[in-house]
């Protein structure tokens, strides 16, 4: 078989697998990315594998995989840039104590448990070539991550974006991933500089120098695209083309400074102008194409990756891990929620939301994996962490939150904020 | 007390202390000490004479490289390009050992790519060695002897990097 019917054909099947999954999936009222993440699974050595592993071998082959990475690296460049056009630093301030405390709280709450965690696992999964600190703080930047996206996705099929247990728990997932990618992009940083793939003080300096120029000077050139979609109620496709370019360009600066490409992905998204039919109409062109090819492609990628026979002998280890996750996220903002004086009914909702990991969290777990900062066996178990704790975010909202006092309490706030947050439906 | 006093309490103990915990765990996990890095390729010597005395068609043999793919101490080791299967293993201070599961029995009287083979291996003092030299044996060879090697490491397994 040449390479491009053999490309063609594995797109054809990660596709189907991906509508397969996600259909039953969201039969049984999960969001169906949690279906698509589980469709990755299923083509890797964790399943397809181990039932038939001739097929597998021959359906992807090592050799293969270079273009199925590169599609998928393309598709996370377009997502990422619609996840930063979804967030609005804006709205943190709109809910005041509340969210800036349990926005905090979920970020460092887990973030200390998984660096003490990290005393336990770095001996056994990692080695001496990652540091302890580079280790600990990734694994902190990995658990503290929360998918916002997917919560978005969640909080709409409930009619909840708008209640105050939606606005809040958003705002404080959009504070969350800021932080995250900040942490990230440090970790990235001075692991490249480590192994002498970039030099430190040309990375740090440049990077600082690049978000500055983004916020201040980028985002005035993006207000131009504002002004024309307003002055005509749509862009161009040379103006959409534009636009893509400014995201590659955007991305290409990262990746050359020594961080990641979907840093400036995500930042030039994030300094996009916040107009909210703007920013539907922006992610309504642009999520296509990634929703339903190259995510899956990503997603089946993960899975290729992901190998449950390492997980033999690591059972306790990954139990431990899921049970840091959940206390750390779900406990940390479920208290801080309560400190601020919210009821228990809601306290609990945000902890549950905030724990939300989903598609983020593979991302992350990815570049992590690419710059060797984890081992293969302990990407595995983080996968499982990241599908189990995304999981049990329904239902366990469905138990606290009943969809018909959900719906009932939805107009509490009303739906007439200026809001971008319900334009990024991106992963639903 | 105020909303504001009791905002300040709530986000120094729930922010302030855990970041202050992450400062003295980061500090004190310095000390800690992770398997020596093995990963990535190891491109192999082989002893010419144990390989004539293994009747092992020694211009295949030439080539013989090793890839490890790394958890910790846990290990999965392939032998390309001649045996196919995948052993398992782990690296314990300097000490490498690994074997496939469950070796076939010996019956072959050449070196068989399908059989089982296991690896007993020291590494150099390096924090991140580069050397390794050791012993290959041929589990599914009844005449095969031990097969002695050095190995050089090539390539990190460093993904993207």
């Amino acid at each position: 078989m040449s390479e491009i019917a053999r490309l063609i054909v594995q797109l054809a099947v990660i596709v189907l697998a991906a509508r397969v999954f996600g259909s039953i999936f969201h039969r049984i009222r999960q969001p169906q990315v949690i279906g698509e993440m589980f469709a990755g699974i299923v083509l890797g050595p964790s399943l397809l594998g181990l039932v038939a592993p001739s097929i597998m071998a021959s359906l992807f082959p090592l050799t293969s995989l270079k273009y199925l990475n590169a599609l998928s690296q393309i598709g996370l460049v377009l997502f990422m840039f619609l996840v930063g056009l979804g967030v609005n630093p804006r709205e943190l301030r709109k809910h005041g104590h509340a969210a800036v405390l349990v926005s905090h709280v979920s970020i460092t709450a887990p973030f200390a448990l998984a660096v003490c965690l990290a005393l336990f696992v770095y001996p056994r999964f990692s080695d001496s070539s990652v540091s302890f600190a580079s280790f600990a703080l990734f694994l902190g930047a990995a658990m503290s991550i929360t998918a916002f996206p997917v919560l978005a996705r969640i909080l709409a099929e409930r009619k909840m974006l708008y209640s105050g247990l939606g606005t809040v728990a958003i705002s404080c997932a959009a504070v969350d991933d800021v932080t995250g990618w900040c942490v990230l992009a440090y970790i990235v940083m001075v692991v490249r500089a480590q192994h002498g793939t970039s030099r430190l003080w040309l990375t740090f300096g440049g990077s600082l120098a690049f978000v500055a120029i983004m916020v201040l000077a980028g985002s005035r050139v993006l207000r131009w695209f504002l002004r024309l979609y307003e002055e005509t109620g749509y862009l161009s496709d040379n103006m959409l083309a534009g636009i893509l370019l400014l995201v590659f360009a955007s991305a290409l600066a990262t990746e050359w400074l020594g961080i990641h490409l979907l840093f400036g992905a995500f930042l030039i998204g994030v300094v996009m102008p916040k107009k909210r039919n703007f920013v539907k109409y922006l992610t309504n062109k642009l999520e296509f194409l990634p929703s339903a090819l190259l995510l899956p492609t990503f997603f089946a990628l993960t899975g290729l990756r992901t190998s449950i026979t390492l997980l033999r002998g690591s059972v306790l280890p990954c139990i431990l891990i899921i049970a840091v996750a959940i206390l750390g996220k779900m406990g940390g903002s479920m208290l801080a929620a309560r400190l601020t004086g919210m009821s228990r009914r809601d306290a609990a909702g945000i902890g549950v939301l905030m724990n939300t990991r989903g598609l983020m969290e593979l991302v992350i777990l990815n570049i992590g994996r690419d710059i060797n900062v984890i081992s293969p066996a302990l990407f595995s178990v983080m996968v499982v962490m990241a599908l189990f704790t995304t999981f049990m975010t329904s239902p366990l909202l469905e138990w606290i939150c009943p969809t018909h006092s959900a719906l009932a309490e939805a107009p509490r706030i009303g739906a007439k904020g200026e809001s971008s947050l319900d334009t990024v439906m991106l992963t639903g | 007390m105020t909303l504001s006093r009791r905002f300040l309490i709530a986000y120094l103990l729930l922010v302030g202390l855990p970041l202050g915990a992450l400062l003295g765990v980061l500090h004190f996990g310095r000390n800690i000490t992770a398997p020596a890095a093995v990963d990535g390729v190891w491109i192999f010597t082989l002893n010419q004479s144990d390989i004539a005395r293994s009747h092992c068609a020694q211009s295949t043999w030439a080539k013989l490289s090793m890839t490890i793919s790394q958890s910790g101490p846990n290990l999965v080791i392939q032998l390309h390009p001649i045996l196919t299967r995948v052993a398992f293993g782990e690296v314990r201070g300097r000490a490498l050992n690994a074997a496939t599961l469950a070796s076939a029995p010996a019956i072959a009287l050449r070196c068989d790519p399908n059989g089982g083979y296991s690896v007993s291996a020291s590494l150099d003092a390096n924090p991140t060695p580069v050397t390794l030299a050791g012993a290959l044996h041929l589990h599914g060879c009844r005449d095969c002897t031990s097969i002695n090697f050095r190995a050089v490491r090539t390539k990190l397994a460093r993904g993207r990097l």
